[in-house]
């Protein structure tokens, strides 16, 4: 009997033991949803203050905020600058961070529990419809926030084909925005190279781009050992590009307002001539288009292996300090005037990443009072610049001037700041921050500055997902990727010719004209809306 | 009238008893059944459940839609299907994909065979264990950082196995394994048959294990030298397992057959410069589909791949069958 008693129970045991492992299966998918702490709906109203740093203001309770930045480096809401924006607006913050780029979907697909903010920068058409999203209007109305500023401009650029606003993107400023702002930059692309082999070589010149041949081919000369040219895997294109004037993808206006794809540009055949003639006579290596992480280019120049750098605009900046802490006896020097013949730089942004508020948050009162302060001039220079007087003083000329290492990642973490500022980046506040007097990556932005154009309309012109538009344009970059390889790669000028025209004629193929039609009508409707 | 009631009755009898006689037997088998019970389960709702999924290549199906709109979307045919057939790089990608599986059959299938002949000759017992354990220890090596050594291994610059060639005098000009797309066959058939021989070694040699040590005796008293009884004793005992291995291999033939790994390989050895040999059903149907969200398309190619995959499997059954007389089903 008990022998039978023994194996009933042993068999419960072994039952339980299943049953529990699939309760924990079919639970896995709702963690989420329990994880994130409940708000507190009943939390009353907030009585904010004009600056919300004097007088009283109310707790608002909690929201979540979900970031769909799987990288993102702030993963509390915690250091000095989140509890000063806690105390300003009354509002608790937990993050949550994306823990790949399908959570959100995914969550958006399931039709499960959203947080009370969504924070994104791909999702953008998914989170604009109103069944996912409540639009900034519907809520702005609810809680009577009269005082919340927004500008035509933004709301024309963000806005759905139904005038509904669910979102403004961040970084985002008009033409005449960013002219107005001359200390206002932006990152871009750039070319460094090892100060200590220049100075051998005698310094010669380098202002144009068969003057960055002619020293390529004296380092090949001199220093056979040394690869004279690499590149940041998917930069060729970029800086290349800007320098020959050309856009790197997207539209681009052609004239009398025709929407024209980037590789239609007439001087790209120029601009892949010239990586082939850097590849042919031995200035980069085949192998270069095979790396995959973005730092392998780099770790040649950290090695000591390679000459120069095409990346971006601050690389020096970055890289000597690293050179120093490895104890190599050479530096970097960034080239800052621009190159090409007719540099330009193509803006066609409409921003990146925007702050939703889905029909399932739990707390809508705190969640759109937590936006509109951190899109209000305080909030954005406490999230970015840190607390005025304390960690940054307004110079003279009207930039910040900071008292802490602004650039220091563990230091940014440590305080809280920069990064919660970017949630709602108007593009002034991160743009002057960039600015640094004297330094090498701001007089080569300020280069850059002088030869952009933005075209924001162009922003708008994005093809919704699965439309037949999308998937010819997906089939083309996806062909591009591809077909761009035997040009860079050829064997000779005519070979890298005839591979170009190859190219241009499977865009045809593959539907160029009929994306081209569609993104013209885009984009002038798209201009008809912001007259 | 009264036999007919009797019969009834007898047969109602025997099939009463014959369910508690099940019954009986289930009870004695519980645990036994218990773990049937779960493997069938698990078969049920990660394999035949996610089937209904398919159904999504022949619709306009979007993720928002959730899983009920894998029922509720609109049909499209063989709108992906043709989408597909009609992309620029269909060819490529179909010849990429056939030429590399082809020859992983090729290569990959015979290896492990050789391998265990060789090493069920080998009498010293360490040397034997030592070989054995070198050979199947790769496959507990992830594919990323089979990659990742490939690339500091066959590095065109700073390879260690160029420098090797260069130093022997083999070579004048390093060979660009990395980015020159003719070698990207070789290399993935090289590296799958390196990682992976070993481990299906222990299968073949399983098999002959399995031989009776007396038709070796016999066959050595009437003067069989070893290549003989390897001919007519070991090759005809591990058969069998041989031809199941084998129809095994070509049912999975697109995924790399035995040697699986085709994705792994495609989408971590391969890059823009050799796309034009390493791009295969798998990743195109991963960039171009899953990445950019289109799940429709993804599985139109997938479908395609499995339809293949199973003409393939029933195939050959037949033929082993025809044949050879033997087959899996």
């Amino acid at each position: 009997m008990k022998k039978k008693t023994g194996k009933s129970l042993k068999t419960l045991g072994l039952l339980m033991l299943i049953a529990s492992l699939l309760a924990a299966c079919s639970s896995g998918g709702n963690n989420n949803a329990q994880s994130s702490p409940s708000a507190s709906p009943s939390a009353p109203a907030a009585t904010q203050t004009e600056t919300g740093s004097e007088g009283t203001v109310q707790d608002l309770g909690e929201i979540t905020l979900f970031v769909d930045h799987p990288w993102w480096p702030m993963t509390e809401w915690k250091g000095k600058i989140p509890e000063e924006i806690s105390k300003r607006t009354g509002v608790k913050v937990n993050v949550q961070i994306a823990a790949d780029a399908q959570q959100l979907p995914l969550m958006i697909a399931s039709g499960a529990e959203m947080p009370d903010i969504v924070y994104t920068y791909n999702n953008h058409q998914p989170m604009s419809t109103p069944d996912i999203s409540y639009t900034w209007d519907e809520l702005i109305e609810k809680y009577q926030l009269k005082d919340f500023d927004i500008s035509p401009t933004a709301r024309a650029v963000n806005a759905t084909k139904d005038g509904s606003l669910y979102t403004i993107r961040n970084g985002f400023m008009t033409s005449e925005e960013l002219a107005a702002c001359d200390k206002c930059l932006n990152p871009g692309q750039g070319l460094s190279v090892r100060a200590d082999i220049m100075e051998a070589l005698g310094n010669p010149k380098l202002e144009t781009l068969d003057d960055y041949l002619a020293i390529l081919g004296q380092v090949k000369e001199k220093y056979p050992d040394l690869i004279p040219a690499v590149i940041t895997p998917g930069e060729a294109g970029s800086y290349l590009r800007i320098q020959y004037g050309v856009p790197r993808f997207g539209f681009y206006n052609a004239g009398g307002d025709q929407a024209k794809y980037y590789i239609n540009h007439p001087e790209q055949e120029a601009f892949y001539l010239y990586v082939n003639k850097l590849y042919r006579e031995g200035y980069i290596v085949a192998e270069n288009f095979t790396w995959q992480e973005r730092t392998e280019a780099e770790s040649q120049i950290l090695n000591g292996k390679a000459f120069s750098l095409i990346n971006a605009s601050g690389d020096s900046e970055t890289l000597n300090p690293r050179l120093e802490t490895d104890g190599k006896n050479f530096r970097m020097a960034q080239v800052i005037k621009n190159l090409g013949a007719n540099p330009k730089v193509y803006a066609n942004s409409i921003g990146w990443s925007g702050m939703y508020v889905p029909k399932t948050a739990k707390n809508t009162e705190a969640a759109i009072k937590f936006i509109q302060y951190m899109y209000s001039t305080e909030g954005q220079r406490l999230a970015s610049w840190g607390i005025e007087g304390e960690d940054w003083t307004m110079h003279a000329d009207g930039y910040p001037v900071f008292n802490f290492d602004s650039k220091d990642q563990d230091k940014q973490v440590q305080m809280g700041v920069v990064w919660w500022g970017i949630l709602a980046d108007k593009g002034e506040t991160s743009s002057l921050q960039r600015y640094v007097p004297d330094s090498a990556s701001t007089e080569v932005m300020m280069e850059l500055k002088k030869v952009t154009e933005v075209d924001s309309l162009f922003g708008k012109v994005v093809p919704s997902a699965d439309s037949e538009e999308q998937v010819i344009q997906v089939n083309i970059d996806n062909m591009i990727k591809n077909e761009e390889m035997k040009i860079y790669l050829a064997k000779s000028e005519e070979d890298a010719k005839a591979a170009f025209k190859a190219m241009l004629d499977k865009t045809k193929n593959i539907g160029i004209e009929r994306l081209e039609e569609w993104a013209t009508k885009e984009y002038n409707e798209a201009k008809a809306l912001m007259k | 009238m009264k036999l007919q009631t009797v019969k009834e009755h007898a047969a109602t009898n025997k099939s009463g008893h014959s369910v508690s006689l099940l019954w009986k037997r289930f009870r004695q088998q519980k645990y036994m059944q218990l773990f049937v019970w779960m493997g069938l389960i698990s078969l049920f709702v990660f394999h035949y459940l996610p089937m209904f999924g398919i159904l999504i290549a022949f619709k306009n199906y979007k993720i928002a839609s959730g899983i009920s709109g894998i029922f509720t979307s609109e049909w499209v045919g063989l709108k992906y299907f043709k989408e597909f057939v009609n992309s620029y790089n269909f060819e490529t990608i179909v010849a990429n994909t056939l030429g590399i599986s082809f020859l992983k059959l090729i290569f990959a299938f015979p290896v492990p065979i050789l391998l265990a002949l060789m090493l069920n000759e080998v009498k010293d017992g360490l040397f034997k264990r030592a070989v054995q354990t070198a050979s199947y220890l790769p496959h507990f090596i992830s594919w990323v950082v089979v990659a990742g050594l490939a690339s500091v291994f066959l590095s065109e610059n700073r390879g260690i196995f160029n420098n090797l060639l260069l130093g022997l005098g083999l070579i004048s000009e390093p060979i660009a394994f990395l980015s020159d797309p003719g070698s990207f066959w070789g290399m993935a058939v090289g590296t799958a048959v390196w990682k992976e021989s070993g481990w299906w070694t222990i299968i073949f040699l399983a098999a002959v294990s399995g031989i009776s040590p007396s038709l070796y005796e016999a066959a050595h008293i009437d003067g069989a030298g070893r290549l003989r009884r390897i001919w007519h004793i070991t090759l005809p005992g591990i058969r069998g397992t041989t031809i199941v291995v084998l129809i095994l291999a070509i049912g999975s033939l697109l995924g790399g057959g035995l040697v699986g790994s085709n994705f792994e390989q495609a989408f971590l050895l391969g890059n823009a410069v050799n796309a034009d040999k390493s791009e295969i059903l798998q990743t195109y149907a991963f960039k171009v589909g899953l990445s950019q969200g289109r799940y429709s398309f993804a599985t139109a190619i997938d479908l395609l791949q499995a339809v293949i995959s199973v003409i393939l499997i029933f195939g050959s059954n037949w033929i082993s069958k025809k044949t050879t007389k033997s087959g899996l089903f």
